[in-house]
């Protein structure tokens, strides 16, 4: 499904330069739940940012199915990520002036769905993720927990085949944790690919593979050796 | 992304922060209002000088003997014949100027004088109030003496020495041309009352007795077919020469005008304005009528088709004025008509093109000298007068649209600083929008949305307000100029709409600001 190989990422803070990736290789395929492990600075969230492509690398390749993401547009790229993507963050970062309902319903806006198809697919989204009684919250209303089902529940409006979340238990307590991750293993039965950045050990064997970075190089991969 | 749904974002986001969004709006409605009215004003402002250029009025040079002026705190009836020029200008200067002259092309009297319907005994009526309420009007006819000695005939009916013309200008009305138009104002007895007062004053004064009182009613005895009650109190009049309907491009609808005839010998006749007739006889039997106007009767020969022109002082259509021949002036001392031939004062001519005003200014200046002597004569082009009150008019518009301007301009920046600090407070967000699959187009136009939303708002509640604002202006800045009357529409929407494009642009570089945003440093920005 992804193929990146080579992938290089450096930041600019003023006079100094760093180096967050340093020639990464990788391969994900369809209905993997891959966790990606590693210490602060390590370029987790970078790779992960990457693999969204909210960020570009300085080198190296990208490819999704069959296309080499350096060549699209910005308008390609931005209906790839409002079709096929769809994040978690640590912090929810839901939009406040909006309710719950409305969250979910960005993505759609987005995609050009309109009216009562819109409004539908957001309400059947939040049932899916638990939040029926809680359509018309604001976020300032909700608890942690409930913010981030609705998050995952905007990931999932328009049907994306990857999730990326950085590190989405990270701001819960375990219990409401536990929830968030089972909703995610929940997709990843239903075939959705799920990248999760953590630093969590137990977390990082929840997933069929596990990739651990140390200093923007990929240090294990247990895909790879098995 | 769907305008629909992208404006309702839009909505969120301003009520979001409010109070900030008001005022940014209510500054951008000042702004919007001062363009806007300023722009209707200044371009009624140039239609009206348009229209004061092609104006009759425009074309004409005023001519006034030197030293005839009357100081305003001295009473109108204290004429020193001293102090006056040698050049006591009148009807018959015209005819003589405009054949030593090759420019000019008319040469007319045209004095404004209020025409009142009052009555002498009907309680209004006294001394000061004929000046005040209609008798002698402001202006041209205060500085000619025959006007003030008018005023004395009123006040004490007979004249102060050396104000009235000799009593050998005292004439019987019954005969020339009046009599013939039926104008027979004093077809009275042949007693001379005024010959006899003046002489028992003469015996008593001679006697050293008091002066014996004597009925005034006497000098304002009307004959029964003239019209006294008329729906008016009082209107404009104008006491011309027949050219100057001819140079000021007026036709009669019904009768006739008068003509010079009827100027040199006395004849007791008026023409009317379109709308002065249909307001003084709405069944329309004007012509024919006899009426009485400042203690004179007159016979209305003539109503005048209507016309666009306004009186360039006064601004009173020339539809509601009343013409009566100038260069002679009639009373009815108890059947008795004294006519007394004063000196017009002021004349008037024309010339074809403004432009060659300076050119017949030296003309009439060359005869006027040759007939006065230098410095006898005051030539004056109220086309120059005008040129100079509007230039200065034109500065104080300039500094006024600047400022106007520069409102909008404050307010404009004011909206920049707002969408860029929202930017700056949104960047996260817009990370997280970019995640969710918003183009970096689709954020700028959803900042671009916002502010044009507020600009529009501003812009609507601007260019409902700028009618008052436009009125606002007209008081503060054309006090004399008054014709700018009527709100200009469509200059106003023209002005409301720059002034809106304008504000626009102010909210294009955040938007732009907000697309460039890298998504993956916004979504780590806390």
């Amino acid at each position: 499904m992804i193929t990146l190989e080579g992938i290089s990422k450096s930041y600019d803070l003023g006079s100094v330069q760093i180096s967050a990736l340093k020639g990464i290789d990788l391969a994900i395929d369809r209905g993997e739940f891959i966790t990606v492990m590693g210490p602060s600075g390590s370029g987790k969230s970078t790779l992960l940012h990457i693999l969204g492509i909210l960020d570009s690398p300085d080198a190296g390749t990208y490819r999704l199915e069959e296309h080499d993401l350096m060549t699209l547009s910005d308008k390609e790229l931005s209906r790839i990520r409002n079709q096929h993507f769809g994040f978690v963050f640590q912090s929810f970062n839901l939009f406040n002036e909006f309710n719950a309902f409305e969250n979910v319903m960005f993505p759609l806006m987005y995609a050009g769905i309109r009216g009562s198809e819109r409004r539908e697919r957001a309400r059947s989204l939040l049932v899916q993720v638990g939040l029926e009684h809680r359509l018309y919250h604001y976020p300032n209303m909700l608890s942690g927990g409930e913010q981030q089902r609705v998050a995952i529940a905007r990931a999932l409006a328009n049907d994306p085949t990857l999730i990326l979340a950085d590190e989405p238990t990270g701001n819960l307590p375990s219990d409401k944790g536990e929830e968030i991750l089972q909703i995610l293993d929940g997709l990843n039965r239903d075939g959705v690919t799920v990248v999760m950045v953590t630093h969590d050990d137990v977390l990082g064997k929840r997933g069929s593979r596990c990739v651990r970075l140390r200093d923007g190089v990929v240090e294990s991969d247990t895909g790879r050796a098995a | 992304m769907r305008p629909i749904d992208r404006l309702l974002v839009s909505i969120r986001h301003i009520r979001g922060r409010l109070v900030e969004s008001i005022l940014v709006v209510l500054a951008t409605a000042v702004g919007v209002a001062l363009v806007a009215s300023m722009a209707a004003f200044i371009r009624s402002y140039d239609e009206q000088t348009e229209y004061l250029l092609s104006h009759p009025a425009y074309r004409e040079l005023i001519v006034e003997a030197v030293g005839n002026e009357t100081e305003l705190d001295e009473p109108a009836v204290e004429y020193d014949p001293d102090t006056t020029s040698e050049a006591s200008l009148g009807y018959d200067d015209i005819q003589v100027a405009l054949e030593n002259t090759s420019l000019v092309t008319y040469g007319y009297l045209a004095d404004r004088e209020q025409l009142s319907t009052q009555l002498p005994g009907s309680g209004r009526f006294s001394g000061r109030g004929m000046a005040a309420a209609g008798g002698v009007a402001l202006g041209d006819s205060s500085r000619d003496p025959a006007a003030g000695a008018g005023e004395a005939g009123v006040e004490l009916p007979f004249p102060p020495p050396g104000t009235f013309p000799p009593p050998t200008d005292m004439t019987d009305a019954a005969e020339g041309d009046g009599a013939a138009r039926g104008d027979g104002a004093g077809s009275g007895g042949s007693d001379n009352p005024f010959a006899a007062i003046r002489k028992q004053m003469e015996d008593a004064a001679a006697a050293g007795e008091e002066p014996p009182e004597f009925n005034l009613d006497q000098f304002f005895q009307v004959d029964d077919d003239v019209l006294t009650e008329l729906p008016l109190e009082s209107f404009p009049g104008r006491r011309v020469s027949a050219e100057f309907f001819e140079a000021y491009g007026l036709a009669v609808a019904e009768g006739s005008e008068f003509t010079n005839e009827d100027l040199e010998s006395g004849n007791q006749v008026i023409v009317l304005g379109s709308s002065l007739a249909d307001a003084l006889f709405p069944d329309g039997d004007a012509l024919g009528t006899r009426i009485r106007l400042n203690l004179q009767t007159y016979t209305v020969i003539g109503v005048l088709s209507p016309t666009t022109l306004t009186d360039t002082e006064t601004d009173a259509s020339y539809n509601d004025v009343a013409y009566v021949p100038n260069a002679a002036a009639q009373v009815n001392f108890g059947g008795n008509v004294m006519r007394f031939h004063r000196p017009a004062g002021t004349l008037r001519f024309a010339v074809d093109d403004s432009a060659n005003l300076d050119l017949a200014t030296a003309e009439l200046q060359a005869h006027f000298g040759a007939e006065y002597g230098d410095g006898a004569v005051r030539i004056t082009a109220p086309l120059e007068e005008l040129q100079t009150e509007r230039e200065k008019l034109s500065r104080i518009l300039s500094v006024v649209l600047f400022l106007a301007a520069a409102g909008l301009f404050i307010a404009s920046i004011n909206l920049f600083n707002l969408m860029l600090m929202r930017v700056i407070k949104r960047t996260k967000g817009i990370g997280i929008t970019r995640a969710l699959g918003a183009t970096r187009r689709e954020i700028a136009r959803q900042f671009l949305n916002e502010s044009a939303f507020m600009s529009l708002t501003g812009a609507v509640i601007g260019l409902a307000v700028s009618p008052f604002v436009y009125r606002l202006l007209q008081s503060a800045l054309i006090a004399e100029v008054s014709a700018v009357t009527l709100v200009n529409w469509p200059f106003l929407l023209v002005g409301a709409l720059g002034a809106f494009l304008f504000s626009l642009i102010f909210g294009v570089y955040p938007a732009l600001q907000a697309g460039r945003i890298d998504a993956a440093l916004a979504i780590r920005s806390e």
